[in-house]
């Protein structure tokens, strides 16, 4: 039985996210005292909150064993689609948007699924294609034109931005798949043990095809709610984006390598990730270092999971 | 057991990203609380922002960051700069945490002319028109917005009319009836490729001399010396003899285009070339005779201009809207000269 002392201090470590977010929160209070107002706090989430989205649809796909570097491109060409689609009226138009990661996804999903092809090389394959395809249809940005569309984004309610309501109905599905369907049990039978998972009967390929789908598929969201927060297509749009989720996700504890994890650490990852770029701003740090202090801080979150997830793997295999 | 301790040193190796953090950021800010702390007039140090597009893989904003945060020493203002590694949705947001940090000034180089439009709105509502901004080397689409104070910096579209017009001449002199060419543009999508594009075109039509000018094919270098070399290659083998002008826009590329052009056993003045930033081996190469010319576009003068705009709104004197910075083609008349000053001004001194 464990002593008391042990408790807490495994307490402690479990919480360490919470703990990070507390630590900076009151580092970049005694730095600048105007940061601690609800203002100031809401206004990170609302930045944060279509990376946020994005990660919410990782954390699905990172569980299962895989991951999507196609995110980036379906961002930008389901921004796309929906300004291509404005003047067919607002839901057309977002519809179109969401349609474009639903069907992105399938294509993920079939070539990973069917194909046989790894999930680096096929989801890389994909984000080259679309991110050529985008930048083919519109050569450059292009402007959105229907007036009430970019107040999705830019507008609130009860004081609360937008994009924060949608990043926590985002979460809140999300987290009810993983915990209470069978979809989401799957999810971790698969990425722990994919052997095990399909004597148990799992339909492995079924599976991992929507998981692939609901990735894209909250990328599109992210996608809409981005052309939403600019007015505008990008083919450019999303270009450092699925190594910041990945990150953001695995900072949470949802490893690389599956089978653990879930969006209450990948929201506590995407929080941290915000709070350092806006200590970033407030410290004033010389841009020449910001490179580099975020990079120390991927490289620490990789390497951390990866240790721990062998120490895991060690473990099973004894146990 | 080495979870646990994995997981203490993760913490640990946080609070110490934090803590250079905080070594790194400008040691000024310490000395400026003690100076303030003895001086009775402790007025409170103007502090601007400016928002850069990106820094890494750009040979032009890093002596233009190092330019602005010597103009910025220079009178004495407290610069913050944030990079938004060519996102404009990180763009956007580092705005907003610009401005509720507390500005006097803020100056953006947009990565997208249109989709920065939105966060410019915000701002401006949010501060009640309060808060001067200017745009910076990218402007703006529109160009004129009501909560902006102006635009500062070069003009890409007569950068690319410029250099069209001096091609046009180059072709006269020489007495040829027709040119072949191709061209190699800056990352697609971004505004000073468009415009440069835009600009050349329009020197054609105005000089009636879109006959005159074949264009074989045109591809997106991305400012790159890598792609440049690369494209130009395939070019090399595509067209052979056929090929007789490479227009580029920038010097990145241009740099790669004559690498190409030197591997392929090619002469100076073979095959007509550019550049466009004035970069110091762009420079070099005009003088021995690789580049037909290239144009002096100077990030220090253009962070200069930008900051000597801002402080004429600080002062609350009237500005135009627009200030273009003077970009003046250096071909083999003037390159010599040229020479010992671009050097100074891109080693980012």
């Amino acid at each position: 039985m464990k002593s008391n002392k042990q408790k807490t201090i495994n307490f402690f470590i479990d919480q360490k996210l919470l703990f990070i977010i507390i630590l900076l929160i009151i580092i970049l209070t005694v730095k600048d005292r105007s940061f601690l107002t609800l203002k100031s706090l809401i206004s990170i989430l609302d930045h944060q909150a279509i990376q946020g989205i994005l990660a919410a649809g990782m954390t699905i796909l990172l569980i299962s064993g895989s991951f999507d570097l196609s995110v980036g491109s379906v961002l930008a060409i389901s921004g796309i689609a929906t300004i291509m689609l404005q003047k067919y009226g607002m839901f057309v138009s977002v519809a179109g948007g969401l349609l474009v990661g639903i069907i992105i996804g399938s294509i993920n999903g079939l070539l990973v699924v069917k194909g046989k092809i790894n999930a680096f090389i096929a989801t890389l394959g994909t984000f080259i294609i679309f991110r050529g395809l985008g930048l083919g249809i519109t050569g450059g940005p292009i402007k959105g034109t229907i007036e009430n569309f970019p107040k999705i984004a830019q507008g609130s309610f009860l004081g609360i931005p937008n994009s924060i309501y949608f990043l926590v109905i985002v979460y809140v599905i999300v987290w009810y798949i993983l915990k209470y369907t069978k979809f989401g049990r799957n999810d971790y039978a698969i990425g722990s043990n994919i052997v095990s998972a399909k004597i148990a009967g799992i339909n492995v390929n079924l599976n991992t095809f929507f998981y692939f789908v609901a990735c894209s598929f909250a990328a599109s969201i992210a996608g809409v709610l981005l052309a939403s927060k600019v007015n505008t297509g990008n083919p450019v749009f999303g270009d450092n984006v699925p190594m910041l989720v990945i990150a953001a996700a695995v900072l949470g504890g949802t490893s690389l390598f599956g089978g653990k994890g879930g969006v209450i650490g990948t929201i506590q990852g995407v929080i941290i990730l915000g709070l350092i770029e806006r200590a970033m701003v407030i410290f004033n740090v010389d841009t020449n270092y910001q490179l580099f202090v975020r990079g120390t801080i991927l490289l620490v979150v990789i390497i951390t999971d990866a240790v721990t997830s062998n120490r895991q793997r060690k473990l099973l295999a004894i146990g | 057991m080495a979870r646990k301790v994995l997981s203490i040193l993760l913490v640990a190796v946080f609070i110490v990203s934090i803590g250079m953090m905080g070594i790194a950021c400008k040691s000024a800010a310490t000395a400026t609380t003690a100076a303030a702390a003895t001086t009775a007039a402790a007025a409170k140090k103007i502090t601007i922002g400016f928002s850069l597009p990106f820094i890494e893989d750009s040979p032009y904003t890093f002596p233009f960051a190092t330019a602005l945060k010597k103009e910025a020493a220079a009178r004495g203002w407290e610069l913050v700069m944030t990079d938004a590694k060519g996102d404009v949705n990180t763009q956007s947001n580092q705005i907003e945490d610009m401005v509720s940090k507390g500005l006097d000034g803020l100056m953006i180089m947009p990565v997208d002319a249109k989709g920065i439009v939105a966060v410019i709105q915000k701002v401006g509502k949010e501060t009640g028109g309060k808060l001067p901004m200017i745009t910076s080397n990218v402007a703006t689409d529109p160009v004129e917005l009501p909560e902006l104070k102006g635009f500062t910096g070069p003009n890409s579209y007569l950068e690319g009319k410029l250099m069209g017009a001096t091609y046009i001449q180059i072709v006269k002199d020489k007495g040829l009836k027709s040119i072949n060419y191709a061209e190699i543009t800056g990352t697609a999508g971004y505004s000073a490729a468009i415009d440069r594009e835009k600009g050349f075109d329009d020197a054609l039509k105005e000089a009636n001399a879109t006959d005159m000018f074949v264009r074989l094919d045109i591809q997106p270098g991305d400012w790159s010396p890598d792609k440049g070399q690369s494209i130009t290659e395939n070019w090399l083998t595509t067209f052979g003899d056929k090929l007789q002008m490479i227009y580029s826009h920038n010097d990145g590329m241009g740099i790669g285009i004559v690498k190409a052009l030197q591997n392929a056993g090619k002469k100076p003045g073979d095959i007509l070339t550019n550049g466009c930033d004035g970069q110091t081996e762009a420079v070099q190469f005009v003088l021995d005779g690789w580049m037909t010319f290239t144009v002096f576009q100077s990030p220090a003068e253009d962070a200069a201009t930008a900051m000597r705009t801002m402080e004429k709104l600080l002062k609350g004197e009237k500005t135009e809207y627009l200030t273009y910075m003077e970009t003046p083609i250096i071909d083999a008349s003037n390159a010599k000269e040229y020479l010992a000053k671009v050097t100074e001004i891109w080693s980012g001194k």
